[in-house]
């Protein structure tokens, strides 16, 4: 069990800044995703924190053990990787009491520990069976078990679901999320699927180009973004952010989307303080789908649209609304009906919505 | 502008069989969506299509006219292959003139039809360039330009925007489904991905070992499965199902594994009983509290998946692990004892052994 | 031309061929082929009967007649007879085997050995390999001059050898009966060691760096990671170097032609210097040929031992579950 420290984590391949003076801290048993696109330095930390990858610069520290220097089979690591990496040449058995027998532990405690491990990945029936005959959902539960099985003070996990069909992905989300807890270790997680980020994760560590854009618990991240990329990213209809024009009347502010029609800052305290603050900033309004709400064209407020396009995505449906220039996505629930072409009014709750810099992409007046 | 029709279709290569009996009419300007795992024959159909391959039994129609003889180039359908097959050497301007060069047709009428497409689809900009400088939403678009310059009686896509990233990959959708509806072209749309599938078909078939198990639109799909494959197969999360018998004739369902039983409503009287697969989507599980008086079950919290705009709770039910998907970001402890209520107009009936449909939804 | 075949249906043919001609895909391909096969039937089947029938005689090349009426001296299994009685036949193939044994696996484990030191990258990787790879790239009989200059008495190896224990070292390796042979398996693994390295080098680089990887963070030592992944990953390319180095160490006559000529005597005398010095020294033709059946088939019997022992293996695999 341990707490990991990265310091000042930098790593460069030539001129390439991969990774760059990177601060995070991960508390002792968490599970912690770092979440970002591809090229976006995750995989590289992992690999530092793992020692495949020799760190530039910065520190790593387990606790307040500094361990840049120790080789990786010393750093009572386990590591799942994304292709598995599974020994083919082996047995499903030897695969798991791999990990145990480069230990030199004694035979019977090797089997007694290998049969509980298959038991909890439920591979019992698979132990006698050479590797290269599993399917790619069993390879993955050997992957994994393998790696628990010498129960390593921090799991480090590298993309273990992408390449599973949808359903056992769906699966194995809840059973890894089940092990964490049974298993209490600390957890790092790569990926680059925001759900599964969001589904399994106590914190998330958004990172981009080789930065941290924000690290926070999943509703953090997800409700209170700290900029344009971290919004974007999360959530799946991503979130609307519209170019605004904040216009003050009588003491009142309001959000301008040109011919669409303007959204009264008004009703709502915090929102007032956020556009005040942004007095004179180009901004950008960010609002979720799921936040907005479609009415009849008739009333009063909000924006006019028309429906472009629907989306119905199983349990949801998406309603792609066009504004006067530009368009936004509400999500619905299913069976939502409205007709492609329909005139209708959307409102926002200000309390939803959110206020970012045009210029820097930062959130504006987040505490 | 053409109708496709498949009658009796059957091809295999050796003892594989691609497709077996296929009878299939895609409507003139629909956009039809071919969705199942893989190699389950939705490529072969496209191939039969195209004249690619001959079928070994029945017959390929493009607007009522038997086709079988004809090769791919008289057929005049377009293909966008998953790998777009953009030439590198050539622009993204060259690569749209192709088709009409190797035709012989005129410079002017060139100049003037690649205009026309890439003012359709927006790239008028890239023209210039070469393939290498393009992103992939890009090259996407050329591909498709491409197909599309020579006017074909229909468009046929393999998986064409499978390998782009997710959020363009959402974007792309749109654009199909904006260009097809302009072009009122037929559209068959070959993919994996039944998010894909849902959010763009008009209608859509399901297929399963060269066999088709199910055509209709997304919401017939989605919400009136008429077998336990297909009703696996569509939805994200995925379908629960829970294990039990039914008794034919006091229309009783009992859980195995747990204390839960319920009324179906048939719609066509005998039916066998025995063993069950009683489904229900997540979003149409209720939970309420576990104090609550009434119906439903009383389950645990086994895990939650919070996703931002919804969250997955998974429930533990007589060791069954149930999906429900709650709308928002609500705050159940693990362990906590909760109430599900399944409605029943939601519910379905699947038999165990062939999974075929016994019950549906309303 | 296929279509006048499927046509007539094949009627007239036998039995496989005409199940070979049902399929269209096969009967092309055999078609296509057919050229190719009857050539090969040509290279290979005829100078075999053409050996077999002049094992049978005692002609040779003073009788002044062609092969053909080689049925003259027609002497069924005489030569064969002789074959199990001739001492210097089968001292040959005993020394043939004692290079076999002794330098093959020299050169595995040398050639082993620095695969695993040039598997990582190093500065001056490149130059050490390429420096490496030489001796394979010598003609073997200008090999066998450069180790013949070596090893005169007063040659470099001996004065090295002196400068080095200090003593008077004047072994006269290439004319001693027992010192010879140990010269001629020096300059052997010396020249192709190289290619036993360049074998194992990449059978080492195709092992998955992933699951290497994996080792390690399993907490394998380098040694473990060899013992228990590299070396069990490498079993096939493992053979089939030792296969080529078996057959082509079996085959031994140009380090031997130039170093010793077979002497002192015939103590370095291998099979193929044998049969060398059976053609073109004594002329006997016929004897040579029935030499050469007889290890052709005792070769191929051994093979199809090995390969038979293979597939037992294969099998047993296969049937494991899961298959």
């Amino acid at each position: 069990m341990a707490a990991i420290r990265l310091s000042h984590l930098t790593k460069k391949f030539g001129a390439f800044t991969a990774v760059d003076a990177l601060d995070l801290l991960i508390p002792d048993k968490e599970f912690v995703a770092l979440l970002g696109p591809s090229g976006c330095g995750k995989t590289t930390t992992m690999n530092m924190i793992a020692g495949i990858e020799q760190a530039t610069e910065g520190q790593i520290l387990f606790d307040d053990r500094d361990v840049r220097r120790l080789p990786p089979n010393q750093r009572d690591v386990g590591f799942v990787f994304q292709n598995y990496a599974i020994f083919t040449h082996m047995t499903v058995y030897d695969n798991l009491a791999f990990g145990l027998s480069v230990r030199k532990l004694a035979r019977a405690e090797i089997d007694r520990r290998v049969r509980e491990m298959a038991a909890l990945m439920r591979l019992e029936d698979r132990l006698e069976w050479p590797s290269s005959k599993l399917s790619v959902n069993e390879l993955q539960k050997v992957a994994i078990g393998r790696s628990a099985i010498t129960e390593p003070a921090i799991f480090l996990l590298d993309e273990p679901l992408s390449n599973l069909d949808a359903a056992f992905r769906a699966f194995m989300r809840t059973e890894l999320k089940h092990l964490q807890h049974q298993f209490q270790q600390t957890m790092v997680y790569v990926t680059h699927d925001q759900i599964e980020a969001m589904s399994l994760a106590d914190r998330i560590a958004v990172m981009n180009l080789g930065e941290l854009q924000q690290y926070g618990t999943p509703a953090e991240v997800y409700n209170r973004p700290r900029n344009t990329f971290v919004a974007n990213f999360m959530g799946s209809p991503s979130m609307n952010l519209l170019p605004c024009r904040l216009i003050a009347e009588a003491g009142a502010l309001c959000f301008g989307f040109g011919e669409a029609g303007r959204l009264d800052a008004g009703g709502d305290g915090a929102m007032q303080h956020r556009a005040r603050a942004a007095a004179g900033a180009e901004v950008i309004f960010g609002v979720r789908p799921e936040d907005l709400e479609i009415a009849p064209p008739d009333g009063p407020g909000g924006l006019k649209g028309v429906v472009s396009f629907v989306e119905p995505v199983g349990p949801r449906t998406i309603v792609h609304l066009k504004l006067a220039e530009q368009t936004v996505k509400v999500a619905k629930e299913k069976r939502y009906k409205v007709s492609i072409g329909a005139a209708v009014r959307v409102t926002a709750p200000m309390a939803k919505c959110h206020l970012f810099d045009a210029a820097s992409g930062e959130a504006i007046g987040l505490g | 502008m053409a109708k496709l029709e498949f009658i009796g279709v059957s091809k295999s290569y050796g003892r594989n069989v691609a497709v077996k009996d296929v009878d299939l009419v895609i409507a003139d300007n629909e956009f039809f969506c071919i969705f199942g795992p893989p190699s389950c024959g939705k490529t072969t159909l496209l191939r039969l299509l195209l004249g690619l391959v001959q079928p070994d039994q029945g017959e390929i129609r493009i607007n009522d006219q038997r086709v079988n003889a004809l090769g791919p180039k008289e057929r005049n359908l377009a293909m966008v292959f998953q790998n777009l097959a953009l030439f590198p050497h050539m622009t993204a301007g060259q690569n749209l003139a192709f088709p009409l060069v190797e035709r012989k047709i005129d410079k002017a009428e060139v100049a003037r039809r690649v205009a026309a497409v890439a003012e359709t689809l927006r790239i008028g900009k890239l023209l210039k360039k070469l393939p290498a400088h393009l992103s992939g939403g890009e090259r996407q678009r050329v591909a498709i330009g491409r197909a599309l310059v020579r006017e074909p009686a229909a468009f046929l896509m393999d998986e064409p925007i499978a390998a782009l990233d997710a959020r363009l990959r959402e974007e792309m959708r749109v654009e199909l489904k904006r260009l097809q509806r302009e072009l009122k072209h037929t559209l068959v749309y070959v993919t994996h991905d039944q998010e894909e599938a849902m959010s763009i078909a008009d209608r859509m078939a399901i297929l399963e070992g060269g066999m088709i198990r199910q055509v209709g639109t997304p919401d017939e799909i989605y919400n009136h499965p008429q077998s336990r494959y297909v009703a696996e197969l569509i939805g994200s999360p995925p379908m629960n199902f829970i294990k039990g018998t039914f008794d034919p004739a006091a229309r009783r369902f009992r859980a195995d594994t747990f204390g839960f039983e319920t009324t179906i409503g048939l719609s066509a009287p005998g039916v066998a009983g025995g063993v069950t697969s009683f489904a229900i989507r997540p979003e149409d599980i209720v939970i309420r509290e576990a104090a609550d008086q009434g119906s439903g079950v009383v389950a645990e919290v086994y895990e939650i998946e919070p996703l931002g705009a919804y969250a997955i709770v998974d429930v533990n039910i007589g060791e069954t692990i149930l999906k429900v998907m709650v709308p928002g970001q609500p705050s159940y402890q693990l362990r906590q004892p909760i109430r599900l209520d399944f409605p029943a107009g939601k519910c379905h009936l699947f038999d165990g052994a062939t999974g075929a449909l016994i019950a549906g939804a309303a | 031309m296929t279509a006048g075949l499927a046509h007539a249906g094949g009627g007239w043919l036998p039995r496989p061929l005409r199940v070979l001609f049902a399929d269209e895909v096969k009967r092309l391909g055999f078609l296509m082929s057919l050229p190719a096969q009857l050539l090969l039937l040509f290279i290979v089947v005829f100078p075999l009967l053409m050996q077999i029938y002049v094992s049978l005689t005692y002609w040779g090349p003073l009788d002044g007649e062609s092969w053909i009426y080689a049925y003259k001296s027609l002497n069924p299994f005489e030569n064969y007879g002789e074959l199990f009685a001739d001492g210097r036949f089968w001292a040959s193939i005993a020394r043939t085997m004692l290079i076999v044994v002794v330098s093959v696996p020299i050169e595995f484990l040398l050639g082993l050995g620095l695969a695993t030191l040039f598997v990582d990258r190093f500065p001056g990787r490149r130059i050490f390999y390429s420096i490496l790879l030489t001796p394979m790239m010598i003609v073997p009989a200008v090999a066998g001059y450069m180790f013949f200059m070596l090893f005169q008495s007063n040659g470099p190896i001996n004065d090295l050898l002196g400068r080095l224990t200090g003593l008077q070292v004047d072994f006269v390796w290439l004319s001693d009966p027992d010192l010879a042979i140990v010269a001629v398996m020096i300059a052997d693994i010396w020249q192709w060691t190289p290619l036993m390295f360049l074998i194992l080098l990449a059978g080492m680089m195709g092992v998955p760096e992933d699951q290497l990887k994996a080792a390690t963070l399993l907490g394998a030592n380098s040694w473990q990671r060899f013992w228990r992944i590299v070396l069990p990953k490498m079993k096939m390319v493992m053979i089939i170097a030792a296969v080529i180095r078996v057959v082509e160490c079996f085959k031994i006559f140009d380090l031997l032609a130039v170093m010793t000529k077979g002497g002192p005597g015939v103590e370095t005398e291998t099979l193929s210097y044998y049969i060398y010095k059976l053609t073109f020294a004594d002329l006997e033709w016929a004897y040579v040929a029935a030499l050469g059946l007889f290890v052709l088939i005792a070769l191929s019997l051994l093979a199809w031992a090995a390969l038979l022992r293979l597939q037992i293996a294969q099998r047993r695999a296969e049937t494991q579950p899961g298959a």
